[in-house]
Order: C-alpha cells, then sequence, then structure tokens
C-alpha cells in the first residue's frame, strides 16, 4: 500500500517536531534513484542524490533555499554506492562557505576511491561512467574518527549498536540532527556490501534493498545471499519493534511498513531458494537477452493457443445455444492484457536497440512482462476449459525464465529421473487420457442443466487434433536415468509432438536409448514434410533449456528431433 | 534479438459474383488486427456472399488475429455460412489448429 508522501515539496517528517522532508520521487528506472532531503536544525542531509544532472540542479537549488534560511553543514549520504545513487554526490552546487561532507559505509567509499566498476554497478552502464571523486569522506561502521571538516562543521555520530533478540548485534550508527533528534543509520548488506537503512522520526530509508531478491537483481556484483537474509530478518525486526511508519526506497513510491513487512515476508521466502546464484556478469545478461527473445515467442505461442481455445471454446458452445457458459468462458482470461502486455514487451525490445539504456534494463523489462503473465494466466479459473498440461507448461516455462533472471540453474538432484517413466507417462496421457472425456451415456445422464453443460465443456475443451494421433513406442530395456530437469524435458517433448501433429504429422514415433553415456529420446515421424516444425526462436529456447540439463536437442527439419542427455547411473544415487 | 517485423498490416478486397475474398498482407496482431476485423465483420454482416479471407502472406497471427476470426464465424453462422481461409502459412495453421479453430473454419488451398 502506498503512504502518503508527496514528491517535490517540503513536509514534516511524522515522529519528529523539528525535522522536514523533501523527497524528489522519480520514474522509476536502474540509472538514477530517487533522492530524499531533511532538514534538521544542525544539518541538512541529502540522501542519494543519484545520477541525473538535472536532478542535481533542483535538489541544489532547494538545498540553496533552505540554507538561506539557516546556515548548516550539508551530510550527503548515501544508502550505498551504486551509481545510480551516487554519480551526483560531489555535483552539488552549494552557497559558497557551505561545509559538505560525503557519508556512507566504509565498504562504500573503497569501492568509490578505486573507481570499482563492479561494485558501484557501473559495469551494467554502456557508456563511460564518471564515478563520484571522493574527498575526505565520513566512513560509516568503520570506527575512524571524524573527518576534520565533518568535525570543523559540528557534525555529531556516535555508534550503539542494537542487541537483537537472536542475542546477534544490529550494526548502528548515528548522526546528531539538533533538538535532540537524531538520524539513525543501521547496517543492511545484501543488495550490497555497503547497504545501509537510515530511520528518523516515523520515517524508514530502505535504499534499494526491497529489490534485492528480484530477477534480474539477484547476483549483481556485491549481492550476498547470507547477508541479505540476515538483513531482511534484522529490518523485519526494526519495522515490528517502531509504531506504524512509513518506508521510504530506492526506486519507486514510499510504502506503508505494513506493506512493507509483508514484502520482507515474500523476501524471506524467496531468497531462503537462492543458495546459489551465479554472479550477473555481462556474459550472463548477453545470454538472457537472446533468451527474452526467445521466451517472448514461446509466451505468444502459448498465450495465442490458450486464448484460442477458449474463443474456439465459447464460439462452439454459443452454437449449441449455451450463451451463458459461452460468455463465462471468453471471462476466464483476459486475453486483450495478455496480448498488449506481449506487444508492450516486443515493441520495447525493437526499439531498445536505438536507445543507449543498459541491457539489464531490458531484462528487467521482460521479468516484469512475464512476471503480469504468470499472474494473468490464472489456472484456476481456466480449470475444466484448458487442458492442465497447457497450462503447466506455461506456467512451468515463465516461471523458469524469471529463475534463470535470478542466476538459478536447473540442475538439482531432484531434477533427475527416468526418461521411459516419463515417456511411458505421457503416452497414457496422450492415448488414454483422452478417453476420460465424458461419453454419451454420462452426457444423456446429466442430472441437471449445470452438469450437462460442465460435461459438453470438457468434451469440446482441449486440444481436438492432438486425439488424431497415432503414436508408436520403442522403449529401450536399458537404464534411461537422467536429468530431466523436472517436468522440463517432458514440456518440451509435448510441444514438438504438437508441433509435428499440427504441421500434419500423425504417426509418430518414440524411441529411447542408451548411446554410451548419454540417454537419447528420439521423435520421429512416419512421413516428412518440407519445412521445419517450428519457428527458430521456439526451437532454440528448447535448445537452450536442455542444453542447461547438460545435454543437446538435434534436429532434422521436417523429419525428427533428438533429445541427447547425459546419463545417471543410479537415481538412487543422484537422486 | 528479433527478426525485422513490420508491425503493418495490408488488406485488400476482390469481390465476384459469388464470394467475397479478403487478402491480408503482413501480421495479425493486438496492433494491426483492428484493419482486418471493420472490413471483414462488415462483409459477414452485411453481404449474402461466401466470405473468404487469404492468408497466403501472413506470417503471424496472435490471439487478438484469432478473436476477428471467431466474431466473424459468429457473424456468418447466422447465416448459415462458414468463413474460408485459404493459402495459410504452416506456422499460422499450426496455431489455428491447435486453437482448435479448425473445427468452425474452413481451410481451403
Amino acid at each position: 500500500m502506498e503512504a502518503d508522501i508527496v514528491s517535490g515539496v517540503w513536509q514534516p517528517v511524522p515522529g519528529t517536531s523539528t525535522v522536514q522532508l523533501y523527497p524528489f520521487l522519480v520514474r522509476t528506472s536502474i540509472t538514477s534513484s530517487n533522492c530524499y532531503l531533511l532538514s534538521a536544525p544542525a544539518v541538512i542531509v541529502v540522501i542519494d542524490p543519484g545520477a541525473n544532472p538535472q536532478q542535481t540542479a533542483a535538489i541544489s537549488h532547494v538545498v540553496s533555499a533552505a540554507l538561506a534560511e539557516l546556515k548548516r553543514p550539508v551530510v550527503v549520504l548515501l544508502t550505498h554506492c551504486h551509481q545510480d545513487h551516487s554519480q551526483e554526490a560531489a555535483n552539488l552546487t552549494l552557497p559558497e562557505g557551505t561545509q559538505s561532507v560525503l557519508c556512507l559505509h566504509t565498504v562504500g567509499v573503497a569501492a568509490l576511491e578505486s573507481a570499482d566498476r563492479e561494485l558501484t554497478f557501473c559495469c551494467y552502464y554502456p557508456w563511460e561512467t564518471q564515478i563520484c571523486q571522493v574527498s575526505s569522506p565520513l566512513r560509516l561502521f568503520s570506527g575512524a574518527p571524524l573527518p576534520t571538516i565533518a568535525e570543523a562543521s559540528g557534525l555529531s555520530l556516535g555508534a550503539d549498536p542494537v542487541p537483537l533478540p537472536s542475542g546477534e548485534l544490529f550494526e548502528r550508527e548515528w548522526l546528531a540532527l539538533g533538538n535532540g533528534e537524531r538520524l539513525d543509520i543501521y547496517y543492511t548488506p545484501g543488495h550490497s556490501d555497503c547497504s545501509v537503512t537510515l530511520t528518523v522520526g516515523d520515517l524508514v530509508f530502505l535504499g534499494d534493498l526491497p529489490f534485492a531478491v528480484n530477477p534480474g537483481m539477484c547476483g549483481i556484483y556485491g549481492w550476498d545471499h547470507a547477508k541479505l537474509l540476515r538483513s531482511i530478518r534484522d529490518v523485519t525486526w526494526l519495522l515490528n519493534s517502531r509504531s506504524q511508519s512509513v518506508c521510504l526506497l530506492g526506486h519507486g513510491w514510499a510504502i506503508t511498513s505494513a506493506a512493507m513487512l509483508a514484502n520482507l515476508d515474500v523476501m524471506a521466502a524467496t531468497s531462503s531458494q537462492l543458495t546459489d546464484v551465479s554472479t550477473m556478469s555481462l556474459e550472463r545478461i548477453a545470454v538472457l537477452k537472446l533468451h527474452l527473445d526467445e521466451i517472448l515467442e514461446e509466451a505468444s505461442y502459448l498465450c495465442t493457443v490458450i486464448s484460442g481455445q477458449l474463443y474456439a471454446l465459447s464460439f462452439m458452445l454459443s452454437s449449441l445455444e449455451e450463451n451463458a457458459a459461452s460468455e463465462s468462458t471468453l471471462a476466464a482470461l483476459d486475453a486483450e492484457q495478455i496480448e498488449q502486455n506481449l506487444a508492450d514487451l516486443r515493441r520495447f525490445i525493437l526499439d531498445f536497440t536505438a536507445t543507449r539504456l543498459p541491457d539489464l534494463t531490458l531484462i528487467l523489462k521482460g521479468v516484469q512482462v512475464i512476471g503480469r503473465l504468470l499472474l494473468l494466466i490464472d489456472e484456476r479459473a481456466l480449470t475444466g476449459l484448458i487442458e492442465p498440461s497447457l497450462l503447466a507448461r506455461a506456467r512451468g516455462q515463465f516461471e523458469d525464465f524469471l529463475s534463470i533472471a535470478r542466476g538459478l540453474h536447473f540442475l538439482s538432484a531432484d531434477a533427475i529421473s527416468d526418461l521411459n517413466v516419463v515417456v511411458n507417462a505421457y503416452y497414457r496421457r496422450l492415448m488414454h487420457d483422452r478417453l476420460a472425456e465424458p461419453s454419451d451415456q454420462q452426457m444423456e445422464d446429466g442430472e441437471d442443466a449445470t452438469t450437462f453443460t460442465q460435461a459438453l465443456v470438457r468434451q469440446l475443451a482441449g486440444s481436438a487434433i492432438l486425439h488424431e494421433i497415432e503414436l508408436e513406442l520403442d522403449l529401450t530395456s536399458a537404464s534411461t536415468a537422467a536429468n530431466l530437469g523436472g517436468v522440463r524435458v517432458g514440456h518440451i517433448l509435448e510441444s514438438l509432438v504438437e508441433a509435428m501433429v499440427a504441421a500434419g504429422q500423425t504417426r509418430l514415433q518414440l524411441r529411447t536409448q542408451r548411446d554410451h553415456n548419454e540417454v537419447v529420446l528420439r521423435l520421429s515421424s512416419v512421413h516428412s514434410i518440407n519445412h521445419a516444425y517450428l519457428e527458430t526462436p521456439r526451437l532454440d529456447f528448447y535448445r537452450r533449456t536442455i542444453h542447461w540439463l547438460g545435454g543437446r536437442l538435434l534436429d532434422h527439419p521436417g523429419h525428427w528431433f533428438e533429445f541427447r542427455l547425459p546419463a545417471c547411473q543410479d537415481l538412487r544415487v543422484h537422486g | 534479438m528479433l527478426p525485422n517485423t513490420s508491425p503493418s498490416l495490408t488488406i485488400t478486397c476482390v469481390e465476384d459474383e459469388q464470394t467475397v475474398v479478403f487478402h491480408a498482407v503482413g501480421q495479425i496482431n493486438f496492433t494491426t488486427s483492428e484493419a482486418l476485423q471493420l472490413p471483414l465483420l462488415a462483409a459477414a454482416e452485411s453481404s449474402l456472399k461466401a466470405l473468404a479471407l487469404d492468408l497466403g502472406e501472413v506470417d503471424f497471427i496472435s490471439s487478438a488475429g484469432l478473436r476477428v476470426l471467431m466474431m466473424a464465424a459468429t457473424r456468418l453462422r447466422k447465416r448459415n455460412e462458414r468463413l474460408t481461409l485459404r493459402r495459410v502459412q504452416p506456422m499460422v495453421l499450426a496455431v489455428l489448429k491447435m486453437a482448435n479453430f479448425t473445427r468452425f473454419l474452413d481451410i481451403a488451398p
């Protein structure tokens, strides 16, 4: 829930008698952050000036006007050293004679002093970045004495770690604001190693901590899983230990502490699974860019088929004068919203090359759209209207994209299973479960209109062309234990079968075999066609998934597909 | 990155004594489907002739395009007619089949 904070005006800081807040809430991006000014009797604090020179001019103007009313030192305080927060830290234009000091965690000071492009986030920008020049900074959490300039300004800083219920200490320092008010600074690493959380009155400044588990943000340089888990726990304690607070973020609108606590719960649950995250290197971003094109085509196909099946079902129901069922079928999915999101992403990708935005922006856009698709495809609403396997495939592939953007891997012990078992299960479902459709007798036995309509819907729903398949199985007796990535190989197999049947190939063969250290699954058609079964991006999407499982997906366009997966010796040992 | 795709869709119409044939060139998607929807539905409602849509130069159809086809089929059903799709490209045909549209649309060479 958004909190009542107005951008661009001075407003009292709740819970204090003399401190004022002036927020600069800007459009969310990874190139420049929000900025917050605090005006207190003893000092003006500029929290995260950001990286937009126009914003810097506005900040300078507001601060200068405040200094004209009451001359005070200015502290530029960074929640962390990332370029989108820090670039302009030394660029404020202040009245002559103003004492100004830069203040951030000592680890961040070191990153700025050494112009570390990775720890300052600069490596993700496609332009030459000017890292903030540090001069006599105030090093938080270093135990070092105040720099001369700060001392001369009459600034007062102290340390008083807070004992937590666990017995551990929550590192805290404070800056005196005058009139007995103080700005508390807590060490909350994880998003970066120099991240801090600030509190004054009823306000909590969280920097970018709330985004630390988001796909695309996990694994950035300086990200640390263990420290993040602890910071989430500590900030949860901090918010719970205070009266109702307002949380101000590095990007986006302010939210209530209740909403932030709910968010932290989700973050804690999510981050507990992020034990083995790959670094978000430029190489990984390049792969993610390619994968985004592929997932867009796959998502576009799946969403078109799902929407189309609902349109077709609605049409057929209305043909049978089942108008209420026809309308409720259409209402089960907001196809227009889904397509709008896909069109938005497609346009963003096409326009992207003309921009100078960081590639990471593209990944974050993809994450945003795929996340929305996951919400829009409501499996409960679609139960009975769309085959569960089709919905599971869409959900699985969308979730995979988000996992990959988080830097997670497909390879895990529980991803190993027996290929023959998977193929057999698919065969049974394809060839026999379709008989689970209601029989004519069941249709006649429908006790009332509702039961009859439900049976009718079941009969009309699903992919009719899959009923035309003649599938032959030829399974090896050798062990076919392999890393199938959980359900991933099964999902890709379903997609390939669909593509072949849709191309008019209804007589198919599935054959498994062992070839040295590989388990092989070949899907072939009795006859061949003279064009590929799939568009290149979708096939590349499947190839990449199998590659991430350590295997290969080969194809002879118009003839066959072949999965080659590294064999596992024993399911028990590996699983 | 994505192949070069033109977001445009061009619709032309040819009519003989028995059939109104719309010829589509481009992609039928969220931003272009209205260009097809307006003339196709008008013809489905006002003409007494058979209605056909030539998709020989359409390489992509999205759910918005399918929706237009369903709306046209619904209007034609009122006069016991079916929409005929001509020269459907393989990838578009695959989508139509998977979406069950071939159950109520006629596919012609």
